[in-house]
């Protein structure tokens, strides 16, 4: 996964790609290579193997069904997990109220010509541009917890502080994540809502 | 309680929240703020989203490795495929409108739904059932019976060279014959096409397994290349994980795979294993013998619309049993029967 990630981060590319996935041998190809990458990658999301997998799956199969040209901005890794994560979001927000159906209910935004998402590629960028405007020791607490799962006792006594100190400190990322990064996030909601993902 | 009053909640507390750093006392607050306003539970969703998303994007996790059966997930996105494009094509013009109402119609849960979905070319019908089984009747004269928990998909009309519909859930079929129109059901990643029959489909989600059980005729059960062609009372199962699908035939005999739909079980002199792996199916509840004697006592006798304790008391009258229940585990008790 983190391999793919930083691959990912090294193709910088200006142009866009045409793939042609109308034909099967092409978009089989695609699916065999990315399907695991894609599958881990939502199950960050939704913790739950049979769901990440439904909703890769999902992404494919409406991406075959409605589209024959796949217009993509960076790479085809960067525009798949991209669309993954959208449709992971997706499902955390209707998580809640229809926990009962989820096995039928459809979280996959629609795959039009132009990618109306943020690329993974995109979204890294301003989530390191967000991370700057961390103090540098609420970051740190912030990376530990957040990007290398620690528990907050471990990172008290790592970095020999008090408990109420990391909690305190870990508001304040939050916070200032939310208002940072928070503009993009209503633009993603607001997408998946026009679009339905519901069927 | 908490310092925080509903309408109030700190960055700090919900931070820990999300980091699963709470105490059930703190939880609790989190909740109550949540259930304080429909902004407020927008506000947690919003919040929840930025965190799970930061985590997801950025964590390293060398840790966590799932292995993917790839060939299971394409064989499901190349039916997906072929069942969108035998269902006549065209998703993107479906009425938006219709859509927003068969997300709510999908929210008020545990009523019965039945809908049309407006394509183009081909209207579609849907039927879901919750907690009840639904009779539905097709134009062509078949008819399903759909067991709880479960939906099925079809066109209002059928297309000219076949009848197909997709399958969520269990339902038992007694199809039209109509040579020149083979009737075929997707569900998961399998198809079932027969030509005139009646047999009983059961895709499982949880376990991802599809079952098919005929009662007449025959049907073609099949999965990417493999097929089976079943013949009345057998059946067959396919095991997502596994890869296979494999004739399961026995246990048809007493009925129990159809009991969802009959309510009876018959029994013809069979062991009380095989008469209690029918109760457990049926009824579903563990039940455990005390001694392994009691294997070789037959029982013959038949059951319709009776309640679990009443067949257990015939059981147990008939066999010279003790029933006691233990948690959810029921068990029998005796000395049993000689060896036969």
């Amino acid at each position: 996964m983190q391999e793919i990630l930083y691959e990912l981060s090294e193709q910088v590319a200006h142009s866009v790609h045409i793939v042609n996935i109308a034909d099967e041998k092409v978009f089989e190809g695609i699916f065999r290579e990315h399907y695991s990458g894609l599958a881990s990658f939502a199950l960050k999301y939704v913790k739950d193997t049979e769901i990440a997998e439904e909703i890769v799956q999902e992404l494919f199969s409406d991406m075959w069904i409605k589209t024959d040209l796949l217009k993509i901005k960076t790479s085809i890794k960067s525009y798949l997990f991209g669309a993954v994560r959208n449709a992971c979001l997706n499902y955390i927000k209707h998580q809640k109220v229809e926990q009962k159906y989820a096995d039928r209910t459809r979280y996959v935004a629609p795959v039009g010509e132009s990618t109306d998402f943020l690329e993974l590629e995109e979204l890294k960028e301003k989530i390191a541009i967000a991370m700057d405007k961390i103090p540098e020791k609420c970051r740190e607490i912030f990376e530990l917890n957040r990007f290398e799962g620690k528990r907050y006792k471990e990172i008290a006594d790592e970095l020999n502080l008090s408990l109420k100190t990391v909690e305190n400190q870990m508001g304040k990322a939050l916070k200032i994540m939310r208002e940072e990064l928070g503009e993009y996030l209503p633009a993603v909601l607001l997408f998946l809502f026009l679009h339905g993902g519901k069927w | 309680m908490n310092r925080q009053s509903p309408h109030m909640i700190t960055n700090e507390l919900l931070a820990k929240y999300f980091a699963g750093e709470t105490s059930d006392e703190e939880s609790a607050a989190v909740m109550i703020w949540i259930s304080g306003s429909p902004a407020n539970e927008e506000a947690f969703v919003q919040q929840k989203m930025l965190w799970e998303d930061l985590g997801a994007v950025m964590m390293d996790d060398a840790t966590t490795h799932t292995s993917f059966d790839v060939d299971t997930a394409w064989a499901n996105v190349k039916t997906a495929k072929a069942t969108a494009v035998s269902n006549q094509r065209k998703l993107e013009s479906r009425n938006p409108w219709i859509m927003r109402i068969a997300a709510s119609l999908v929210l008020l849960g545990g009523i019965t739904y039945f809908l049309r979905i407006y394509f183009t070319d081909v209207q579609m019908m849907e039927v879901a059932s919750a907690s009840e089984i639904i009779n539905v009747d097709l134009q062509d004269g078949s008819h399903i019976t759909l067991n709880e928990e479960s939906i099925i998909q079809y066109p209002e009309e059928f297309a000219a060279n076949s009848r197909e519909m997709s399958l969520k859930g269990e339902a038992f079929f007694e199809v039209e014959p109509d040579p020149e129109k083979p009737f075929v059901i997707h569900a998961g990643p399998a198809t079932i096409k027969v030509l005139g029959t009646s047999f009983n489909v059961k895709s499982s989600i949880m376990e991802d397994t599809v079952a098919v059980f005929v009662l007449t005729g025959r049907v073609s059960f099949s999965v990417g290349t493999q097929e089976v062609i079943l013949t009345p009372g057998e059946k067959a199962t396919y095991t997502a994980k596994s890869g296979l699908l494999a004739s399961t035939g026995g246990s048809t005999s007493t009925g129990v795979d159809q009991f969802w739909r009959t309510r009876r079980l018959s029994f013809a002199g069979h062991s009380l294993p095989d008469v209690i792996d029918a109760i457990e199916e049926a009824y579903f509840v563990d039940i455990e013998l005390e001694n392994e004697q009691m294997a070789n006592c037959r029982l013959s006798v038949n059951f319709e619309n009776d309640s679990l304790n009443n067949i257990l008391d015939v059981i147990a009258l008939t066999l010279d049993l003790k029933v006691s229940k233990s948690g959810n585990v029921i068990l029998l008790k005796g000395t049993g029967c000689p060896e036969n």
